[in-house]
This record gives C-alpha cells, structure tokens and sequence, in this order.
C-alpha cells in the first residue's frame, strides 16, 4: 500500500509503503523526538495526525496519552502505522529536535606544534640521460628515507613532470600521501571531531599556526536509534546492515559539516590531511564500524584501547582521500577516546593537588586524581538530566526552560527568549533546589503539604506557554532526578573513599560538557550533584574533548602523552564495590 | 505500641527511628519472628503506596537498605531459633548484566517475610542457576536484569533449566526494566517484574505463601 505523508510544520512530503510513522520519518532525515527508540516506553514522540488513514490508538499509545490529547488527534509516532492514501502529521513543539548548544570552551590550552603532517616544497631537478633515477628514488633524495602507497605512486610520474618539477610533498610522519603543485606549505590543515552521543562537533585548525579556523556542530542523528548509549547498541547489534546504518549517520553528518566549515575558511576539503576523532567507546565503534555489542554486556569490553589509525576512504570521510583518520585511545567500558581528550585539556594529570573531573550525561564519567594516579568511573546516571523521564523535561533546545529561581513567585528564563515548552536539566536543579530550600520538598523529594493539585507543583501556567498547557513538576519527576543525582553522587563518593580523601582535599572540580556550562553551581552543590566545595574552585569547562582533540591535532607529543595517560588511571567498576547499594541509597536524597 | 511506631517509621522510611526501635525491641527480648512480622506488614504497604504511585524508585531503594539493616540486627537471633522458613528462592542476575539494585531490595524484602533467599550474585551464567537449583531446591527461581542484552540470557537460562530437567521442578520469575508480558513468553518463564515491589508479591504468589 502506498502513503503519501506530510509532515508539518516543516512541509515535508514523502511517499513510501505502510509502516509505522516513526520509521517513516527517520528514513526521510526528518528527527521526531525518542528517547527510546521506538519502543514505546517513553511517550515522547508524540504526534498530531492532521487528517489521514491511520492504525487504532493502541494499549501502548493508551498508557502515555491522556484522553484529551486522543481527542485532538495525539498518536505515538512508534506506534501508529501509516496505513494508506494521503496522511498529514505535525510534529508538536515538544517533539521536535533542534540542534542544542555547543558551549563555548574557557580553558584554550596551547600545545606546541608538532603535527604528524608535514608539508616540504621540493624544486627537483628534471632526470636526464645522466640522471635516470626514478621518480620516487629523486624524492627520496631529498626527503629521507620515506614510503609511500601505490595509489600515490601511480599518480607521480605524471604530475611530476605536469607541475614541471616544482612540487610539495604531504607527509604522514614519513609517509608520502599527496603531492600538490607549487609551494603549498602555508596551507595545511586538520579537523577535529568531537561524537558525542547527541552532537557531533568539529574544529577545522590550521596546522601552520596552530590557530583554529571554523568550528561547527551538529545534533548527532543516531537519536533517531535511541537517546541513549545502551539502545544504539541494542539497535547495531541486530545487524550488520544496522551497524553500517548508524556508521553511515554519523559519517554523513561529519561530511556536511565539513563542508559547511571548509566553505567558511575558503579551502578545499582535499587541503586536510589528517582528522583526529574522540568519542565514546560505542560512538566510537559506531564510526569505525566495529561490532558495539561486546562493549554494552558485561564484563564490557571494547574492541581495542589504543589508536585506531585509518586512511580516510576507508570510511568515506571527505577529507583528502589518502589523509589519515586517527583516535585518540579509550579508557575502559564505556570510558572513552573523549574522556582521554578531556584529561588532555584539563590536565589534572600533570597536577600535584588533587582534582576531580565529571563529565555530566546520560552516562557520567567522573575522574579523581593527580600526577601519581587517577581513579575512573563511569556511571549510569541515566538521561533524567537531559529531561527524559520527567513529565515536562527537554532538552537544552530553543523554548526550554534553563534557569529557574523564586523570588516573589516562580521567575524563570527560556533559551532563545521564547515561550516556554518544557524545562530542561540546568533549570530541574534550579527548581528542585529552591524547592527544598523553600520546604516546599523534603529531603526525599515529597511534597511537604500535599496541596498542591496532582502532587504537581505548577512551574508556568498555560497561558504562558507554548504548548498551551501547564508546566508543571510531580513527586515522580523529583524522584527520577535524585537517583540520578544519586548516582553520579555515589560515583564520586566512593571514589573520595577509595582514594581516602574528603571533599574539602579536592583543590579544583572541573565540570566538562556542554550540560556543566549552564548549571548554578550553588544550587548544584546544594542538592549533592557535586561536592561541596568553594564555588571558585568549581570550573565549567565546557565542550573540551573537541579541543583536546584539536591538540592532538597539532602536535604527536600530545598523542604520545594521552597513551602516558592510560597507564595513569585506574578503572573503577562500580556496581562491583561492596557497599555500593548502600552509598547509592544515601546519596539520593537532598 | 511499639509495633505500630515500627511499622509506622518503616512506612515512612525514617531509618534513623526504625532502627533505634528495632535495637529497643530486641534489648526488651521481643521475639525477632514478631519484628520480622511487622516487617512484613510494612513490606506490604510499602508495595501498595509504590503501586499506587504513591512511592517511586528512590523509595524502594530506600527500604531495600533499612530492611537489609535491620536484618543485620535480627539474623542471628533468628537463626538460633532455627524457625522454619516460609519457601526458598534462589536469585541472580544473569550472565551479561551486573545490575544488581532490583534484585537485592528484592532479596532484602523476601528475607523480612521468612523467605530464606540464596543469593548468587551478579553475571551468573546457566550453569550457576542449575548448580544452585540441585543444591538448594528452592520453590523459585529469579532472574535478573535490566539491560536488553539481559533478555536473552534469562532466555538461555530458562532453556538450560528445561534441559536440565528441572524445569518442572521450579517456578522462575524474569525481572526487570525490560521485562514484559512479551519477555515472559519469550522467556519461557512463569512470571514477570518491573519492579520490586510487584517481583515480591508475583514471587509470594509462585510459592503459594500469598
């Protein structure tokens, strides 16, 4: 049976066969928001069906729907299955992805440059009757001793003598991977990657000066598979042309950003050489094509810890097809290549004082230590932070509500200024905060005076918000945020125990990621979400593995320094130390 | 009256007061099987405040840790007592997985209602289920886990039972985030949870003790 569907507000039409509307959207680049992945446990893909044939309202759409929104024509796009003729959707507000801040990184750490690309200006001497040495030998001459590929080999003769001699040679440490005409060494240029799990970033640095040129970013569409690490795994485990699905998405997105930034600095994609990717370790085997499933069971382990070095071809990168794709080496579990880049920036390997490091996500790494040893954990925080499984939570997208604090009444701000259609992580603090600090919560969360309608305390009334309905916050939506304060609390505290060290020994807590940048940290700390130590000594950091990335980019030291690193850091797993139930279960609570 | 502020400060979750009673019990000689009975009727009311949407998640974890405390206190009177034991179940979390928070608030309320529990701990493959059915006997046998990977190792656990022979000789339980009605078909198991609170009165129903 053919459908014809539009998805609205954005006018997009497509005509394919019966399926369900999730599917339909995803196969058509059109991101509806779900958090599941379309399995129908977290309610968030709700859509309008505008008019058209669809499936009956389904068990599943009955338990996350409310008889009103049936009415108005509310479905579940993993639900409801386009079944024929002409169908309109529209997507609502609430269930849309736009693209999230990048937070802008305060700590620009200098690394001398050093690429592994170099460039060398080369006038040869033309061979003659005399001087018959071959092509390659002459370049040998006068650059050392080198190797090259016969890609670039059958290319030589050729261009050699086309360029009339007057050349420069593109260098791999002591590979030769391109030659270009002319005198081209003031033009050399790298990426760096950062794939997050919901954004992809992207640094294009010019390995001449060190400085970096564009950068650029973009939501990471394997959210389509799942918000969260464990369901993309789940999802590339299938199969093998799933896997390839997820690789391509991510590919794909990196290439138009690429494009995008190239276009921006005026330069050719074919100019960069080399890509230094972090991630992860699943964003990572996802990128590479390498099989996730092992790295998502226990006793979680990855398919390789140190650099993965590759041509650029090989995975269809649109950088120089010859130029070189490297990552930076995982750490352990799901502790990846970001992590490591993060410890780049921070560099609270090279510290005497003891630092801590926590990274704040669906799962939270979290790093204690100094120059002697660093101890590692990764917790399973959950997306709560992200505002999934909590009634009116968003992301941190345009009409979110970021901030929250009460004086006079309920004040609060949206991003991008406009009305409000949710609340996300940053203001949840906020108001779980001020909602104890007023004793309108106790320490378990729980309203104190059970008056409020619905157990709900109203955040912005209808009126007010896009959505036209009420913003509001439950005794449920409180709780899913303490166990996941709870748990990236307990994370930290029992790595303070194994280190034997209290909060007030920590000299500095750098907070990296784009979520840190935007908490209150007064309020951070008051509810547990990080030790309580003096607010100076706290230092969001911002989006840094990008930049950790970037300095690997520009110099091999840093690269030799991250493999230094790993030998530095013990992993913690925590679900296997002893008292963990029981420093979670206190950690809960306010 | 002390029964009732027990139950009451269990009911509440106010750890602090529930075991300054429990300790005040015991010094008075209160017989440990009339605590662990009013253990009991908290366990319940908990579970009814929690399928009522009255407690959630955080509350559960909470009582797992007060009952485990105050069954610190209360084991070895018991066991001087060699009382006899409502049924035995055996549980794990299965091979793949290492959540294991479900399962011991489980195990901790089980435990409270004079169930005797052998607990084998986390990543267990088939064989450790089996090796523990013939050793213990247990009525039933609960599997754990909350990835989606957990799935199909309860499934292979169930079918090494059933190789085993011993699959009629107990009734087996999948718990979890994951776990459904669909799970427990696919499965091969008696019955499912999502949480602790419905796996305690599934597991109480399996051994016919509701």
């Amino acid at each position: 049976m053919t459908v014809k569907l539009t998805f609205e507000p954005m006018g997009k039409k497509i005509e394919t066969s019966s399926n369900f509307i999730l599917e339909i959207a995803r196969d058509a680049n059109i991101t509806i928001r779900s958090d599941c992945g379309g399995k129908g446990l977290c309610g968030k893909c709700k859509i309008i069906i505008i008019n058209g044939e669809v499936s009956e309202v389904n068990e599943i759409e009955r338990e996350h729907l409310t008889l009103n929104e049936i009415r108005d024509g509310y479905r579940l796009a993993c639900q409801v299955k386009a079944t024929n003729g002409e169908i309109t959707v529209f997507i609502p507000p609430e269930s849309r992805i736009e693209t999230r801040k990048v937070a802008e990184s305060i700590l620009e750490t200098e690394a001398e440059l050093n690429p592994s690309i170099r460039k060398v200006y080369l006038k040869l001497e033309k061979p003659t009757l005399k001087d018959t040495k071959p092509d390659f030998e002459r370049l040998k001459s006068s650059l050392g001793e080198i190797e090259t590929s016969l890609n670039i080999l059958k290319r030589i003769p050729k261009f050699l003598r086309d360029a009339n001699w007057d050349i420069t040679a593109i260098l791999s440490y002591n590979k030769l991977i391109g030659v270009e005409k002319g005198d081209t060494t003031d033009r050399s240029y790298g990426i760096a990657i950062d794939i997050g799990s919901s954004k992809i970033i992207c640094q294009l640095i010019d390995l001449v000066t060190g400085k970096r040129l564009a950068e650029d970013y973009s939501e990471n569409p394997q959210v389509a598979y799942g918000e969260d690490i464990i369901s993309r795994i789940n999802y590339a485990s299938k199969s093998d042309e799933n896997l390839k699905r997820l690789q391509k998405m991510a590919i794909d997105t990196i290439n138009k950003i690429l494009d995008n930034l190239c276009k921006e600095a005026g330069i050719e994609n074919d100019e960069i050489y080399e890509a230094i990717v972090v991630g992860n370790s699943v964003m990572h085997h996802l990128f590479f094509g390498i099989y996730p499933g092992y790295v998502g069971r226990s006793p979680f382990v990855p398919a390789i810890r140190d650099m993965v070095n590759c041509q650029a071809k090989e995975l269809g990168v649109k950088i120089n097809p010859e130029g070189y794709i490297n990552s930076l080496p995982l750490i352990a579990g799901f502790i990846g290549a970001d992590a490591l880049a993060d410890i780049l920036v921070t560099r609270i390997h090279e510290k005497d004082g003891i630092n801590m490091l926590i990274d704040i996500g669906t799962n939270t790494e979290i790093f204690i230590g100094n120059k002697n040893k660093i101890l590692a954990c990764s917790s399973p925080s959950g997306p709560a932070f992200e505002g999934a499984h909590i009634k009116h939570g968003m992301k941190a997208v345009k009409g979110a509500i970021e901030k929250i604090w009460f004086t006079k009444g309920v004040n609060y701000e949206t991003i991008g200024k406009e009305k409000p259609k949710g609340i996300c992580g940053s203001a949840l603090i906020d108001l779980v905060a001020e909602l104890y600090r007023n004793d309108i919560i106790n320490k378990r969360g729980k309203f104190t005076e059970k008056s409020e309608e619905d157990h709900a305390f109203i955040v912005v009334s209808a009126d007010e918000t896009e959505t036209k309905k009420n913003i509001t916050v439950n005794e449920k939506d409180i709780d899913n945020l303490l166990v996941a304060k709870g748990a990236i609390k307990s994370a930290w505290t029992i790595l303070m125990e194994k280190l034997g060290i209290e909060p007030s020994d920590i000299s500095k807590v750098y907070v990296a990621g784009s979520f840190g940048r935007y908490i209150d940290v007064e309020n951070a700390k008051l509810i547990g979400l990080l030790p309580d130590i003096p607010t100076d000594q706290i230092i969001f950091a911002g989006d840094i593995a990008v930049t950790g990335a970037a300095m690997a980019l520009k110099s091999i030291q840093k690269r030799i320094e991250s493999r230094e690193i790993l030998k530095l850091i013990d992993y913690i797993e925590l679900s296997a130390e002893k008292d963990f139930n029981k420093i979670f279960a206190k950690s809960i609570q306010l | 009256m002390t029964s009732e502020d027990f139950i009451k400060a269990l009911v509440e979750l106010d750890e602090e007061r529930a075991l300054e009673l429990t300790k005040e019990r015991v010094e008075k000689g209160e017989d440990p099987l009339t605590i662990l009975e009013d253990m009991r009727k908290a366990a319940d009311e908990i579970g009814k405040k929690f399928e009522d949407g009255e407690y959630f998640v955080s509350d559960l974890i909470l009582t797992g840790e007060i009952f485990n405390e105050i069954m610190e206190i209360l084991k070895p009177l018991i066991k001087e007592k060699k009382v006899k034991k409502k049924g035995k179940v055996v549980a794990g979390t299965v091979e793949g997985d290492i959540h294991d928070i479900g399962k011991n608030i489980v195990i901790a309320l089980l435990e409270a209602e004079g169930f005797e529990v052998i607990d084998i701990g986390v990543d267990q493959p088939p064989e450790a289920f089996i090796e523990a059915i013939k050793k213990y006997k247990p009525e039933v046998v609960s599997l754990s886990g909350l990835l989606t990977e957990a799935i199909e190792s309860m499934k292979n656990t169930i079918d090494a039972i059933r190789e085993a022979g011993l699959r009629d000789k107990v009734k087996v339980i999948v718990g979890g985030g994951r776990t459904n009605e669909e799970v427990k078909e696919y499965t091969g198991a008696d019955e499912w949870a999502d949480d602790a609170a419905t796996g305690v009165r599934k597991i109480k129903k399996l051994i016919g003790a509701d």
